[in-house]
């Protein structure tokens, strides 16, 4: 599984393309949750690998994209 | 499964109640691969890969019907849109996501875990949420099963904001924060027994593998929605397996080894 990172728009865009090119229907709306970093203004989507984009593309979201790390560590 | 030996009634009496719900009403949600109420007719809703069209499964001798849902699936994936709720309630655990649903076919084959259909968390995007019920709740007493399935770091269940989870298990740490404030001072149990929460590391060893927990008399007051699977980006979302939910919003405390040895006999046949 990987990921693009960008900004909420691009990664937004990039659900977008995909939700229409997969026709999904009924009770799935859309392909993917966009990820929020929790420390600084940044997002992700995960990739569909029958699209491309030209967002950073990462295989795994590091550590920065963690939580505090007193909530989970502490 | 609790049912009465077959010609034991005569026509003229009533049946006595044989699952779980029918026995112990009053369930704000309940979800599983079993039937649990009379009344319940579907399982789950369910996406297949190969062309992301839908459709509900339902129950074939008190079980999630695996015939119709691998007739419908074939040899690709199949995801979980919808588990129902059996409650009556129509509080259904639901994902919008494709990426983020849960599997219960993989590439031809019913998940399961041991013999028992199971619906499967990765542990990195997946998960299901309820936005109707589950949340601002005072008190909540809960009974899963689950099959951690190696997972070694999980928390369940969750509310969307990440300072709101409940238990708290991970093989190794020392930290006595077991649970979130938001989440109240439940009583854990695995498989009937009182869950050590000296620290996560002791809440991991009681809870990993697959069992019966219950979380009696937790809360989830100041909860905007209440998640099970995926927490945040980490290591310490469920990766595993989830056979049952049953929630109730009400003191279960004196039904809860009723419910356990209902749920473990569906679990453990």
């Amino acid at each position: 599984m990987a990921y693009y990172i960008g900004t909420n728009q691009e990664c937004e865009d990039y659900n977008q393309e995909v939700t229409v090119g997969e026709n999904y229907h009924g009770t799935t709306t859309r392909w993917s949750d966009i990820i929020e970093n929790p420390i600084q203004v940044q997002y992700a989507v995960i990739k569909n690998d029958k699209y491309h984009s030209d967002m950073e593309e990462v295989e795994v979201l590091p550590e920065s994209w963690y939580p505090p790390i007193p909530l989970i560590e502490d | 499964m609790f049912l009465a030996t077959p010609g034991f009634l005569t026509p003229t009496q009533t049946p006595a109640a044989t699952y779980l719900l029918d026995i112990y009403s009053g369930a704000a949600a309940a979800y599983s691969v079993f039937q649990l109420s009379s009344t319940a007719t579907n399982s789950l809703r369910v996406r297949r890969s190969s062309d992301n069209a839908e459709q509900d499964i339902g129950f074939v001798s008190d079980t999630l019907d695996t015939a119709s849902l691998l007739t419908f699936v074939g040899s690709n994936d199949g995801f979980v849109t919808t588990y129902y709720d059996q409650s009556g309630n129509s509080s259904n655990f639901t994902q919008s996501s494709a990426s983020n649903q849960p599997m219960i076919v993989n590439a031809g084959v019913v998940v399961t875990s041991d013999a028992v259909p199971a619906v499967k968390f990765d542990g990195i995007n997946e998960y299901l949420s309820n936005t109707v019920d589950l949340f601002g709740e005072a008190r909540l007493d809960q009974f899963f099963l689950t099959d951690t399935d190696g997972d070694t770091a999980y928390i369940f269940p969750n509310s969307s904001v990440t300072s709101y989870y409940g238990m708290i298990a991970w093989s190794g740490s020392t930290s006595t924060t077991t649970t979130s404030p938001s989440y109240g001072s439940p009583s854990l149990y695995q498989n009937g027994v009182p869950i050590n929460v000296t620290n996560r590391d002791t809440v991991y060893t009681d809870t990993n593998g697959r069992k019966v927990i219950s979380h009696i008399d937790a809360a989830t007051s100041i909860w905007t929605q209440y998640r099970f699977g995926f927490w945040s980006a980490g290591v310490v979302n469920f990766g595993g397996s989830m056979s049952a939910l049953v929630a109730y919003a009400s003191d279960q405390s004196a039904n809860r080894v009723g419910i356990e040895t209902i749920l473990d006999s569906l679990y453990n046949p």
